[in-house]
């Protein structure tokens, strides 16, 4: 079976401005596949090139060479299977939870008997039951990001695409945040692709992880993940968790420019399989 | 800690002294009458307007006048301005097409086209009523587009991502998001529009509140100039709260 979304040797390169003379080569041959039902997150520090992934996913973009398939397709277009919950909030200010959770169908021109329930469900599911009147400047940050989760949820996406949602929260908010999209994964099954620079929550939530490294973007190095589910707290706690965590700094660091703990770690490059830890196995859900 | 009333309380005490100093000045003869009429003068003066008009014209009239040629223009102005805003705001042809033009216009003071209307249009209701518009509608562009520019891309991104087509991308999108921007928009052109019609009415009119003036002046009933521009004052002022109100109504959701 076709994995659910698939990169093939895709590129991206954005063009010449006054600065950047010849344009800047944001993506350099990705190879990256997410199997349905996934929790895979794409690690890497500014610069390489892992919002521009989700925007091509997306279809806000189109890739200057390489194909995005999704189901064996290749990508066309911006469609609602295909969510992504960004991380500046996106909330309509100008309406209310509800409005803003029910502004797919809406658009779509669905009946309003048909999303009403379901509406009431993504709302409570995300915790938002009491403030489905409040409008967005009335919500903290986190409950933003729950909102933007639920606005997304009530489309049934196959795919949800998540873009550093929860980088601006404090550390509290954040781990609250987590769980909850980790409760999100449990009931509605999505595919789920991750973006983020915090090596914790890579490993807390996913099962696989992709590490990026700089100028230009390209996979480094990918990494299975392999503790079980449900996941606690306690995983932070845990000596594989620490290891690879150790293991994956060190990887990230090793490619920055500037870098200085060139490791032998770099030399599994190019988006192979993980060497350095052939004890890990990747964690599948059907 | 000085509270907000007690700030208003300084603004009334402020009007209070003008009125005591003017009364004073007045009375006591270090002004000379005619320039400066009484506080009593422009009383009965007041009363005379609301009962007799001013050159056989009604009150009601020179008021209206100018407040209906100030709406006339106004709502052309928005009717017009918001569509031409969004497009040169969202649709980058449009601005290379549109923009210089708008560019070049805009800082002309109106009043510097007020002979050219005329030129065109004669002296009738039309050209005081597109002088006002056009001024509106530059202003109303002005912001409207730079409304549109400053919407987050990320915001238009989400909308597409969930169904929006393109005419609803517009009407409940794009619009709602630049309507801060569009407020100030208007705001400012009411306020210009209500000062463009005063300087049309002093060039050519039969009535209005820039008319009565140019004629009281002309005539020497210096009360009546001074009435003029109470009046007109008055009325800025409540055409600025109006704005105010509708603003903050519409645009409760910013949380201000």
């Amino acid at each position: 079976m076709a994995p659910k979304v698939e990169l093939r040797n895709v590129s991206q390169r954005f063009p010449s401005t006054a600065s950047r003379v010849g344009g800047t080569l944001a993506l350099d041959s990705v190879n990256l596949h997410i199997e349905e039902h996934e929790i895979v997150s794409l690690l890497g520090p500014s610069g390489c090139g892992k919002s521009t992934i989700l925007n091509l996913i997306a279809g806000f973009a189109t890739p200057t060479t390489g194909e995005i398939l999704v189901d064996g397709k290749q990508v066309s277009g911006i469609k609602p299977d295909r969510l992504v919950v960004f991380q500046s909030p996106t909330l309509f200010p100008w309406l209310t939870v509800m409005d803003n959770v029910t502004f797919g169908p809406r658009m779509r021109g669905e009946a309003v008997a048909t999303y009403k329930r379901l509406a009431e469900k993504v709302i409570s599911d995300v915790g938002l039951g009491r403030f489905r009147d409040h409008f967005p400047y009335q919500l903290s940050g986190g409950m933003k990001q729950r909102a933007q989760i639920a606005r997304a949820l009530i489309n049934r996406p196959e795919i949800l695409l998540l873009d550093e949602p929860f980088g601006a929260l404090d550390a509290q908010t954040r781990l609250e945040m987590q769980q909850l999209l980790l409760g999100i994964w449990d009931q509605y099954r999505c595919t789920i692709i991750f973006i983020t620079h915090d090596v914790e929550e890579a490993l807390f939530l996913s099962h696989r992880t992709y590490i990026l490294s700089p100028h230009p973007g390209r996979v480094h190095r990918e990494v299975a993940v392999p503790f079980g589910r449900p996941r606690t707290v306690a995983l932070f706690s845990d000596n594989t968790f620490s290891r690879l965590k150790g293991e994956i700094l060190t990887a990230l660091q090793s490619k920055l420019p500037y870098g200085e703990h060139a490791s032998e770690l770099t030399q599994g490059g190019g988006g192979e399989k993980d060497v350095a830890a052939p004890s890990l196995t990747v964690v599948r859900r059907a | 800690m000085p509270t907000n009333n007690s700030y208003r309380l300084l603004s009334w005490l402020t009007w209070l002294f003008l009125l005591v100093a003017w009364a004073l000045v007045s009375n006591m003869g270090w002004v000379d009458p005619v320039i400066l009429p009484s506080p009593q003068v422009m009383f009965r003066t007041t009363i005379d307007f609301i009962a007799a008009g001013y050159s056989a014209t009604p009150a009601w009239r020179h008021i209206g006048v100018s407040v209906m040629r100030t709406f006339a223009g106004l709502g052309g102005g928005i009717l017009f301005g918001i569509p031409v805003g969004l497009l040169i705001g969202y649709y980058r042809p449009a601005n290379a097409i549109f923009g210089p033009i708008f560019s070049f216009i805009r800082p002309v003071p109106p009043i510097a086209f007020i002979p050219l209307v005329i030129l065109y249009f004669g002296i009738g209701e039309f050209p005081k009523i597109l002088l006002i518009g056009i001024a509106a509608f530059l202003y109303i562009v002005l912001n409207t587009s730079n409304g549109v520019r400053a919407i987050p891309i990320d915001l238009i991104r989400a909308a597409l991502n969930l169904g929006a087509k393109p005419h609803q991308l517009i009407a409940r999108v794009i619009l709602p998001a630049a309507l801060p921007q569009i407020m100030t928009g208007i705001k400012t052109a009411t306020a210009l529009s209500w000062a463009i019609v005063v300087a049309a009415e002093l060039v050519a009119a039969q009535a209005g509140l820039g008319y009565m003036i140019m004629d009281a002046s002309t005539f020497f009933r210096v009360p009546y100039v001074y009435l003029g521009i109470i009046i007109i004052g008055v009325i800025g002022i409540a055409l600025e709260w109006c704005t105010n109100v509708m603003e903050h109504r519409m645009l409760h959701w910013r949380g201000r």
